[in-house]
């Protein structure tokens, strides 16, 4: 039987529009940013708005231009300049070491505050922008549009198509949802008995509250030198990936009834080889630099390779020993740690290698690398579990083993998998995580990334017991998780204690997800449909 | 008088062999291969003295304290991830509460046992009213006590108050009879506070779980929650009052904990949730519920302190492959319980 797919369609254009609309604010984006390296002033969205929305010939234009370049640069420091000064250092710092908090945000407005000071300098004493522009014979508007008016009527309408692209593509969406709901026969009783809905709901609740409380959380900034976007929801998407890469194993060993204690240490044990391989002796190459002993591949490769050869141990004491999985996990736990600090003598190792600093600092399609790496972990492991039968025997193993090994599902084989394939995303989180930081930390590795995935997972709706369990919902159940510790951040709170209000939200979220409360919900839901006489 | 009628028909020795306590055999056995092992290797500079022997209740009494608690919770079926958190509350509140605030300890002391006690009641209500599971609620509760920890101070206080430093002083030296004369026993060995109290809640625990109608009923909704409830068993007041007990051991063990270090930080003990846990399991109580004696857990509390015991004696072992090593011996020590339940269960088909 051909199922039908109606829904992809509009899915699909919404996405592509989305993704046009992103490529057109980049656009605008490096426009801001040029006028800033060239005249260290940006300009406001007031000034920018203003002379491209309104209808001039060329000359009128650049008059328009060069007054809005002169207006900014006599008041310097302009407030729009320290913004983004200290939105760029936020998000440049926020890419590179782990963030510790408070000290992470002190440390991104010192940062600001002295590339302020370095600007006003700079102006000071070569007079900068209208000075050079002057001595090459060429005024602001030549400068930042060398093609003329082309340039500007570009700028203009990608100005113009931003919120008709973003707003037709989050429309399409939400007909291709429609029609999700339509063809699977959703009612809104269902809709609202559904653990993923409730997740979703806490999330934008979540966001809202960001943007009450900072009006410029939702900011995105463009960065030519690094090809990056730049901004909270961005730096969310990013940090959550660890967890969203973990959480994808972990949610089917949780479907298998089990729990995979074992994941943080793999994480530490992962990037602890990677970084052996890059350095191997640390008495030979004594400094850190752009140098690897071994090819960069064997660098990727051996590391997951162990992170996997580790899962199978999980899932062969768990399958073939039929070991309770908290205990069974355990022992990795315990014991990945030690294996991680006999691999690096105890010492933490740095390294400047350039292609390991991709895969967690890099950017490719104008996203951190992480990101994108995310999003084909999560492709190919949905591939996996929903377009093969696999899910479908995770599923019956989780529910009754007995009865799917009487039913001919080779258990034993698929705890094996799904073990092992939470081993080697583990390995991943690894080899990302010692990106970031460009070093292995055998101890802090990974810590409490066993009990962020498994929270990721719970509140993305799977079922602890085994059974019934949703990628989707993990993946915005670790958005939830990092949207609440970004939150905190922003108001310097240290980073353990996050932790209260991470349980204090975590708390509103179960509450609304257990059972009886969605009972009652559904069923005031279904009240009400019943009233009203019909379906949604 | 109704035991006395089942004992009568039963031999003395099936019921010892009986299979519900193969675990707990388990237990005790590979306890003592350990200490043999390392008596005869070792036994030359000390290793079989009764300090030695002592100090593995001391070294980890606090831990035992909280497995107390931790048995009764695993045997409903339930986990609580929160107890160390618990524990590094309470040593906060007690430094805190005197050295910044001027408290006298003995209120803080109450206070955090209310506390305790009062978040044991909230989660174990959200657990069985709410149905959500325990491991995420727990969870949330151990992110809620160590975030309010971290938010009370994020430095280590340090406590030294004439009450603490008497109750941590506090020394029951052991004495021996030489040609009829008392004398200390050599090297000295002295029983701390921490260690009365672990010892004293192992003899309390056993006497609640296997003697009173409350401990039946434990058992009975770690069997199977459902025919309990059929039976007309109270549930609900079974798993909260275990959740609130819990709460109870892990603020003692957290006041226990503060005697010996004398000091709060609201890092203490991280990680020590899965310590606990594991005592417990080592002890032969099955995460599945239904199974488990306090006798099993203070054997597993005391193989947690003899590997650590066994580095120190070798002296040539790095401290990381402590870790190992504990990961390696809690393998062993599952697979062979493991074995041992699976040819009993053979034997008696």
């Amino acid at each position: 039987m051909k199922k039908k797919r109606t829904f992809l369609i509009p899915l699909l254009l919404g996405l592509v529009l989305i993704a046009a609309g992103v490529f057109f604010f980049a656009r605008v984006c490096r426009l801001k940013d040029t006028v800033y390296k060239n005249y260290k002033v940006s300009l406001s969205d007031a000034s920018i708005s203003e002379v491209f929305h309104g209808n001039l010939d060329e000359a009128g234009v650049r008059e328009a231009f060069n007054a809005a370049v002169a207006k900014n640069e006599k008041n310097t420091p302009a407030a729009g300049d320290a913004d983004l000064l200290s939105e760029m250092s936020a998000g440049q710092d926020s890419a590179g070491a782990e963030p510790e908090g408070a000290q992470e945000l002190q440390d991104a407005g010192q940062a600001a505050r002295g590339e302020e000071t370095e600007a006003l300098t700079d102006a000071s004493v070569t007079e900068d922008g209208a000075g050079k522009a002057a001595a090459s014979g060429k005024d602001a508007y030549e400068t930042v549009f060398p093609d003329g008016l082309k340039d500007v009527n570009s700028i203009r309408t990608a100005n113009r198509m931003i919120p008709i692209l973003f707003g037709a593509g989050a429309l399409l969406c939400l007909v291709a949802a429609l029609l999700v709901i339509r063809a699977k026969k959703l009612d809104f009783a269902s809709i609202m008995r559904s653990k993923i809905t409730w997740a979703a709901i806490a999330e934008i609740l979540i966001l809202i509250v960001c943007l009450i409380v900072r009006p410029d959380f939702f900011n995105i900034s463009y960065q030519p030198s690094t090809g990056m976007l730049y901004g909270s929801l961005i730096d969310i998407i990013n940090r959550s990936s660890e967890i969203t890469i973990i959480a994808m194993g972990m949610t089917l060993v949780l479907a298998l009834g089990g729990t995979d204690l074992s994941v943080g240490a793999l994480v530490a044990v992962s990037g602890a080889f990677a970084l052996k391989l890059l350095r191997w002796d640390v008495t030979i190459y004594n400094t850190p630099g752009d140098y690897s002993v071994y090819p960069f591949v064997l660098v990727i490769i051996a590391p997951l390779l162990t992170c996997i050869l580790m899962g199978c141990f999980n899932g062969f004491l768990v399958g073939q020993l039929q070991l309770q999985p908290i205990i069974a996990t355990l022992i990795l736990m315990v014991s990945g740690r030690g294996v991680a600090q006999i691999l690096t003598n105890g010492k933490q190792f740095t390294t400047l290698y350039t292609p390991f600093r991709w895969i967690g600092q890099g950017s490719a399609l104008f996203l951190p690398t992480p990101i994108i790496i995310t999003v084909i972990v999560v492709a190919a492991v949905m591939i996996f579990v929903r377009k093969t039968a696999f899910g479908t025997f995770v599923e019956s193993v989780g529910i009754n083993r007995s009865a799917s090994r009487l039913s001919g599902i080779n258990a034993k084989k698929v705890i094996m998998i799904v073990f092992a394939l939470t081993g080697f995303l583990s390995g991943i989180a690894g080899l990302i995580y010692s990106s970031r930081i460009m070093s292995c930390d055998s101890n802090n590795a990974g810590l409490n990334y066993e009990t962020d995935a498994i929270l990721a997972a719970v509140i993305g709706g799977t079922n602890m017991a085994g059974g019934k369990f949703s990628l989707a919902g993990t993946i915005i159940g670790s958005i939830i998780i990092r949207t609440i510790v970004t939150f905190v951040y922003y108001f310097g709170i240290s980073a353990e204690a996050t932790m209260a209000f991470k349980a204090l939200i975590i708390a509103v979220v179960i509450v609304l997800q257990s059972e009886p409360v969605r009972n009652w919900m559904s069923k005031r839901a279904k009240a009400r449909g019943a009233a009203r006489g019909g379906v949604l | 008088m109704r035991e006395k009628h089942a004992g009568s028909t039963q031999t003395l020795l099936s019921r010892i062999m009986n299979p519900k306590y193969v675990m707990v055999y388990a237990t005790v056995i590979i306890f003592l291969i350990i200490y043999i092992y390392g008596a005869i290797r070792y036994g030359s500079i000390g290793f079989t003295t009764l300090r030695t022997f002592v100090n593995f209740f001391t070294d980890n009494a606090y831990y035992g304290i909280s497995a107390v608690g931790m048995t009764m919770v695993l045997i409903t079926g339930g986990i609580d991830l929160s107890v160390a958190s618990v524990q590094s509350l309470t040593g906060m509140l007690i430094a805190y509460g005197y050295t910044k605030l001027g408290i006298s300890p003995v209120y803080t002391m109450l206070l955090s046992i209310l506390i305790g006690v009062g978040l044991g009641i909230l989660m174990g209500s959200a657990i069985h009213y709410l149905n959500v599971p325990p491991f995420i609620t727990t969870l949330t509760g151990n992110f809620l006590a160590r975030g309010v920890c971290s938010l009370i101070s994020r430095e280590s206080i340090s406590i030294d108050h004439p009450l603490i430093n008497e109750l941590a002083g506090f020394k029951i030296t052991l004495y021996h009879l030489v040609d009829g004369q008392w004398e200390k026993i050599k090297p000295i060995t002295s029983i701390s506070l921490p260690v009365l109290i672990f010892i004293l809640m192992i003899i309390l625990g056993t006497i609640l779980m296997q003697h009173t109608r409350f401990g039946r009923n434990v058992y009975a909704v770690g069997g199977n929650e459902q025919s309990a409830k059929l039976m007309g068993l109270p549930v609900a007041r079974t798993k909260i009052a275990v959740y609130a007990i819990n709460g109870f051991c892990s603020a003692l063990a957290g006041i226990a904990y503060v005697l010996v270090v004398k000091s709060g930080w609201n890092m203490a003990l991280q990680g020590g949730e899965l310590e606990v846990i594991s005592c417990a399991v080592i002890g032969g109580t099955l995460l599945t519920g239904g199974v488990g004696y306090m006798i099993g857990t203070m054997f597993g509390v005391l193989l947690k302190s003899v590997i650590p015991a066994l580095i120190t004696f070798n002296g040539h072992l790095n401290s990381w492959w402590g870790k190992i090593a504990t990961g390696a011996l809690l393998l062993l020590f599952i697979v062979i319980q493991k074995a041992v339940v699976s040819y009993t269960d053979k034997k008696k088909a």
